[in-house]
């Protein structure tokens, strides 16, 4: 007979979910398994046990900071295998670099416009401020894509072309009409990185990617209301745990809680998952 | 359509299911807990801190708030160090305040981990200070912050006296990721690697590396832990179901709950428990037994403090030791 209580007065109106979450941020990179259905599979059966239902991938399964053409290409072909193998559950992005634009722009032909992915990845490569994004938006735009782009502020000094905050936010005002995910929100310096968004509504702040620091999801919410904030794990190299506590121990209301959980990224990717008949 | 009851239930069910946490218990009333912040057992908190960290105000960083947060989820007693012990100079009052605060929150529940910085003048009697006049049973202390290095020779005499008083020594490896660091104050992790040194010299040392799993990998981690009694907490171990390739390579009882609250989510540390699956009788050893053994069990003496009796904390007697 087990000596564990079945109960040790939890406060019940903490603990609820009442959603499948919806996670806007993974990877195939570090993952167990020989192919992109093997290591996909391993993430959704982890996702699982904490009730996320529904993933966002992109990136392969190399780590490569400024890709080229053949590199790119050859991440998007895994992580279509991925997509390919649980249309209805992972969501692809597409993994473009603004260093080669014509690359970049056949890669979204083909995946985005012809091909299943919903979403498009921006990393290291150049700087989101640079005009040379400007093509790219205005295609991802047409398509009713997401972008997503990676920005952090390191204490200890970003890489050349890595974006901060400040940057996606220049580059969201060029675009008034485009929606963008500010994948990490500027990472452990949230507190600058959320500042950056504050008047720019059309970037949603993404929580992956950094420690479980207190506070900061409050603060999001705060400074830029629920409706605008959007739960991403970053795993495998994250624990889907410590993210997930993020949204799940911050003190917000639940309906807060429900729409940084999935319901926002339901909203924003509900266009053209029913153009691509991958809603319901 | 599910109803937000079928969701408990089947949320819950998933919660022991991924546990194995309540073999034989009845789960088809009452006792229903909503999925997912709630401790699978009574609960040791290894790693919670008392007042305030200096930059940031964070969520339940006054005591009582802190102690009615843990309670409400779970834990039964929490071992709390003191963030200003990580910044002052005078560590006895910082220690003193830390002591006053458990016994005022009942020490039942909190346990106080005071701190001790062997580079001070006369760190003696702060160890002095914690081991008999607070009688406190564990002391944390944070090497980086202090500007130390495990090799170091008062690194070492600090370690003898644990080992001969039978008080258990934490050691803070990493308190922030050093890219989120305020800029006028970036401080790197603590390298563990000459720890070995004194597992081998001190066999009787019971120490706890927190927040190690950055600045330590697990075979760097597997490697400590054969030279001695060393455990860990949970602090910053990330990746994806961590915890499940932790607990295959480190010992058994070794693996115990830190939640590093109220600087990081509880939930978050609470969580792993459930994203990585784990023997019932690991994550019992992870939520109890572990920290438990840590706490309580006699440490077996080194044949040097065998043949030197008693143990003295006066600083004459640290002059005999030759480290």
């Amino acid at each position: 007979m087990s000596d564990f209580p079945a109960s040790i007065g939890v406060d019940q109106s903490v603990c609820s979910v009442g959603t499948d979450i919806w996670d806007a941020h993974t990877h195939l990179a570090g993952l167990p398994g020989n192919t992109p259905e093997e290591r996909v599979e391993r993430l959704l059966e982890c996702a699982a046990r904490l009730n996320i239902t529904h993933v966002c991938i992109f990136m392969g399964t190399r780590w490569q900071y400024d890709p080229t053409p053949e590199e790119l290409r050859e991440a998007n072909r895994e992580v279509r295998q991925a997509v390919e193998r649980y249309p209805k559950q992972v969501f692809g992005f597409v993994y473009v670099n603004p260093n080669h634009l014509q690359a970049a722009l056949d890669e979204m032909r083909r995946h985005l416009q012809d091909g299943p992915m919903v979403g498009v990845k921006l990393w290291v490569a150049r700087r989101c401020c640079d005009a040379a994004l400007d093509p790219i938006v205005e295609f991802a735009r047409a398509q009713r894509a997401v972008i997503l782009q990676h920005t952090y502020i390191k204490s200890t000094g970003n890489l050349p072309g890595e974006s901060t905050p400040q940057d996606l936010a220049c580059l969201a005002r060029r675009h008034p009409n485009a929606a963008f995910i500010a994948a990490h929100s500027g990472g452990g310096n949230w507190e600058l990185g959320l500042r950056a968004f504050r008047a720019v509504p059309n970037i949603y702040a993404e929580l992956s990617g950094s420690d479980p620091t207190a506070g900061f999801t409050e603060a999001a919410v705060r400074l830029l209301g629920a409706d605008h904030v959007i739960f991403g794990s970053d795993a495998p190299g994250r624990s889907f745990a410590t993210q997930v506590g993020k949204v799940l121990g911050a003190a917000i209301d639940e309906d807060a809680r429900r729409l940084i959980l999935g319901r926002n990224l339901q909203a924003l990717l509900a266009p053209i998952l029913k153009a691509k008949g991958l809603d319901g | 359509m599910k109803n937000d009851h079928d969701i408990r239930r089947r949320d819950f069910l998933a919660c022991v299911a991924a546990t194995g946490a309540l073999e034989g218990a009845d789960v088809s009333g009452a006792a229903f807990s909503a999925f997912p912040v709630q401790s699978p057992c009574p609960l040791i908190d290894t790693h919670v801190y008392l007042f305030q960290w200096p930059f940031r105000r964070l969520p339940n960083d006054e005591p009582a708030a802190l102690a009615s947060h843990l309670k409400s989820r779970g834990v039964t007693a929490a071992w709390a160090g003191s963030f200003e012990a990580v910044f002052r100079r005078d560590m006895a009052s910082a220690n003193g305040r830390l002591w006053e605060e458990c016994e005022r929150h009942g020490r039942d529940f909190f346990t106080p981990c005071g701190t001790v910085d062997p580079t001070m003048p006369d760190w003696q009697e702060d160890f002095r200070k914690c081991l008999e006049d607070f009688r406190m049973r564990i002391i944390r202390l944070f090497p980086a912050y202090h500007g130390y290095g495990l090799d170091t020779p008062e690194f070492g005499q600090l370690l003898h006296l644990a080992e001969r008083s039978g008080i258990g020594v934490q050691i803070v490896l990493e308190m922030e990721d050093i890219r989120a660091q305020h800029p006028l104050l970036t401080v790197k992790p603590v390298d563990a690697a000459p720890l070995s040194r004194w597992l081998n010299a001190f066999s009787g040392l019971r120490i706890m590396l927190l927040n190690c799993h950055r600045a330590a990998t697990a075979p760097d981690l597997a490697k400590l832990f054969s030279a001695g009694r060393v455990y860990a907490d949970l602090g910053m171990l990330e990746g994806m179901a961590a915890l499940e390739r932790l607990a295959a390579i480190l010992p058994e009882r070794r693996i115990c709950f830190g939640s590093f609250a109220p600087m990081f989510y509880f939930e978050s540390a609470l969580l792993k428990l459930t994203e990585s699956q784990l023997s019932h009788d690991s994550v019992r050893a992870i939520c109890r037994d572990s920290a438990a053994e840590f706490l309580e069990k006699e440490a077996p003496r080194s044949k040097a403090s065998e043949s030197e009796g008693e143990p003295s904390t006066h600083p004459s007697f640290l002059g005999n030791l030759g480290i």
